[in-house]
């Protein structure tokens, strides 16, 4: 196990308080908590697709990041409108 | 151990250290605007560090340019989204996104506009 997997794994487990906040609260608290799930499961997939040496894998972690700030926005969007 | 390793584990340490920090202060505040100040650190300094620690490692090839790719997708756009969340959450407490002109910062500041202000009807209902 090396040093960029060690890493992902720590960052795994900081998915447990934006969970928490993901889980409770208003829509506003919940959306600011699913913004940084976002954020800690791109930067995971980056560092799993480097630990586990597969190029590729490069791809989920863009795919990730261009999706969630894309769902992101249109959700803020619709939360803002009409919830 | 060579002196790029332990550049490159530094990197990931300050990048891990400032994620973990960030994640327990947004579960330990309790205002949207202020839990909204904590999604930059991982969007910036942690991303900043870790395609750091890409390039270091793999130098500009496939990998180290699709982390930098990241690593602007996330500048970027976590800035429009979070600027975005914050108007949302705005229009949703006053109604609107432009500040109005009675609107106060607080006691001993006049300004008109900011995150904390009151309208000031909501402020003339509540006096005697």
């Amino acid at each position: 196990m090396n040093a960029w997997l060690i890493s992902a794994t720590v960052l795994l487990f900081t998915l447990i308080p934006a969970g928490i906040i993901a889980f409770r609260g208003d829509a506003m608290d919940r959306i600011v908590g699913l913004q940084m799930a976002a954020i800690i499961t791109t930067l995971s997939l980056m560092l799993l697709a480097h630990g586990f040496q597969r190029m590729p894998f490069y791809d989920i972690a863009l795919a990730s990041a261009l999706l969630s700030f894309g769902g992101g926005l249109v959700f803020v969007r619709f939360i803002e409108r009409w919830l | 151990m060579t002196k790029t390793q332990i550049v490159i584990d530094l990197l990931l340490a300050i990048g891990v250290v400032s994620t973990v920090l960030s994640s327990l202060a947004l579960l330990l505040r309790k205002d949207l605007y202020e839990r909204l100040q904590y999604l930059f650190p991982p969007a910036t300094v942690t991303i900043i560090c870790f395609t750091a620690a890409v390039i270091l490692d793999k130098h500009l090839s496939q990998a180290g340019i699709k982390a930098l790719l990241i690593m602007i997708v996330m500048l970027a756009g976590n800035a429009v989204l979070t600027h975005a969340t914050a108007r949302a959450a705005r229009i949703r407490q006053f109604g609107r996104w432009l500040p109005d002109a009675t609107e106060v910062r607080g006691i001993n500041d006049e300004s008109n506009a900011g995150l904390n202000s009151r309208p000031i009807v909501d402020s003339a209902e509540e006096q005697p």
